[in-house]
C-alpha cells in the first residue's frame, strides 16, 4: 500500500548504511527563521473545557480542597487523577499515556484546523 | 510463504475475535492450511472453536497441554487442536495470563517479547496463513503478537472509543513495535469496520471521521454490519446449514478476498 498508516521495518534495506542523523541543506542558509524555536511543532495545546457533574461529586471535590489536599475544586479533580494514576501497574500507566497523548494529538489536530 | 496476520484494538469486545475466527474458518474453506491463536486468556476464540468442532464432528476437542504448558516446554505442538480440514486451533486457557511473570526470566524485555516468535517458528511450515487474536490491552502478550506479525488488521466498531482504540493502536505500532522493539515484518494491513447499526448517524459520523483520519486507502471496502446469527456463535459455536449461516459466511468471503488482495499488493505492488 502506497499510503500505509505505518513506516514499516520490511523495506528497510538501508539499515546497514550509517547516516548521520543531521545534514545541512542549503535551504538552511537561506531560512534562518527556521531555528526559531517558536516554528517547532506544537504537541500540545490547552484550553478550558466542560464537564458536567452531579452536586455530590462537586461536594467531594470541595471537601477535598477543605480538608487540604488541594486548593481549590478544579485542583481536587488533578489531585484525585494523580492517585489513580499512582496506583496503576507500570503496564496499565503506559496504556493511560498512550491514551492521553492520541487524545492530546487530536486537540492540537482540532485546534489547527479551526 | 506464512502469512502472521494478528487482529487488533485496543478496545475490547469490539469484534476481534468473532472476525478472526470467520476469516480463519473462510480462509481453511479455500484448502489453506490455517491456523488460529488464541493468546486472550480469556479464551473466547478458543471456546467458539471448540463449540464448532463439536458441531462439525460430534467430538469433543481436547489438548494434551494448555498453552502455558507448552511454553514451558519450549513446544506449542502439543496445544494444537484440530478444528476442521484444513484448520488448526492454538487453545488458550486461563493460565495464559502467567505468560508475562513467566518471561521475567529473561532481563531484557525485548528478549521477553522476541520470544514467542522464536515459538512460533516451527509451526509456520505447517501452515499458509496463521491468525493471532489478542486480548484488549497493552502487556507483553500484544508486544509479542505484533512482533511475530507480517500484517496487522485494525478491527474498528463505529464507536468513538473503539476509533480511538484504533488511533491509539497505530500509534503504540509505529512506536513500540516498530520503531523501538524492530519488528522485522510488520505492516497494517488495514482498518475493518464493524458497524454496530448500518445507516445511524453515530455509526457513519465515525466511518467518516476514520476514513478522514487513516485515508480511504486505508479502509476497507467490505464492512461487518451487525448480524445476530455472528453474535450466536458466540454461545452455539460456528453453525453450518442454515440461510442465516450463509449469509454471515458470504459476508466473510468478502472480507476475505479483499484482506487477500491487500496482501498481494503490498508484497508484489
Amino acid at each position: 500500500m502506497a499510503n500505509s498508516l505505518i513506516r514499516s521495518n520490511r523495506n528497510n534495506t538501508e539499515s546497514s548504511i550509517p547516516k548521520p542523523e543531521k545534514q545541512a541543506k542549503a535551504s538552511d542558509f537561506v531560512n534562518p527563521a527556521k531555528d526559531n524555536p517558536t516554528n517547532k511543532e506544537i504537541s500540545s495545546v490547552t484550553f478550558n473545557t466542560n464537564l458536567k457533574i452531579s452536586n455530590h461529586t462537586r461536594n467531594k471535590l470541595q471537601a477535598m480542597s477543605m480538608i487540604g489536599y488541594a486548593e481549590n475544586q478544579r485542583l481536587s479533580v488533578e489531585t484525585a487523577i494523580h492517585s489513580f494514576y499512582e496506583q496503576l501497574s507500570i503496564n496499565e500507566q503506559k496504556e493511560f499515556d498512550l491514551q492521553v497523548s492520541t487524545l492530546e494529538s487530536r486537540d492540537v489536530k482540532m485546534k489547527s484546523k479551526k | 510463504m506464512t502469512q502472521v496476520i494478528t487482529f487488533g484494538n485496543f478496545k475490547g469486545g469490539v469484534g476481534k475475535t468473532s472476525n478472526s475466527t470467520m476469516v480463519a474458518l473462510e480462509l481453511s474453506n479455500r484448502g489453506y492450511q490455517t491456523l488460529l491463536v488464541d493468546l486472550d486468556p480469556q479464551g473466547n476464540a478458543t471456546n467458539l472453536y471448540l463449540k464448532t468442532k463439536l458441531n462439525i464432528s460430534n467430538e469433543v476437542g481436547h489438548f494434551k497441554k494448555t498453552l502455558m504448558a507448552s511454553i514451558e516446554d519450549g513446544d506449542l505442538s502439543n496445544s494444537l487442536i484440530n478444528i476442521k480440514e484444513h484448520l488448526d486451533l492454538l487453545a488458550s486457557a486461563p493460565d495464559f495470563a502467567l505468560y508475562p511473570r513467566y518471561m521475567e526470566k529473561h532481563h531484557e524485555y525485548l528478549d521477553r517479547v522476541t520470544a514467542f516468535n522464536t515459538l512460533l517458528d516451527p509451526l509456520k511450515e505447517k501452515y499458509d496463513y496463521i491468525i493471532i487474536d489478542i486480548p484488549p490491552t497493552i502487556s507483553l502478550i500484544t508486544d509479542s503478537a505484533l512482533y511475530a506479525s507480517d500484517y496487522c488488521l485494525i478491527i474498528m466498531q463505529t464507536h468513538e472509543h473503539s476509533f480511538e482504540g484504533a488511533e491509539a493502536f497505530i500509534k503504540y505500532i509505529q512506536d513500540e513495535i516498530v520503531n523501538e522493539y524492530k519488528a522485522p515484518r510488520l505492516e497494517l494491513v488495514g482498518i475493518l469496520a464493524v458497524l454496530l447499526q448500518a445507516g445511524a448517524p453515530v455509526d457513519e459520523a465515525t466511518v467518516s471521521n476514520a476514513i478522514s483520519e487513516f485515508g480511504e486507502d486505508n479502509i476497507f471496502k467490505n464492512k461487518i454490519h451487525s448480524m445476530q446469527r455472528l453474535k450466536r456463535y458466540g454461545i452455539t459455536g460456528i453453525t453450518f446449514g442454515s440461510k442465516f449461516d450463509k449469509r454471515v459466511f458470504d459476508v466473510y468471503k468478502n472480507v476475505t478476498d479483499e484482506l487477500l488482495s491487500r496482501i498481494e499488493v503490498i508484497e508484489h505492488g
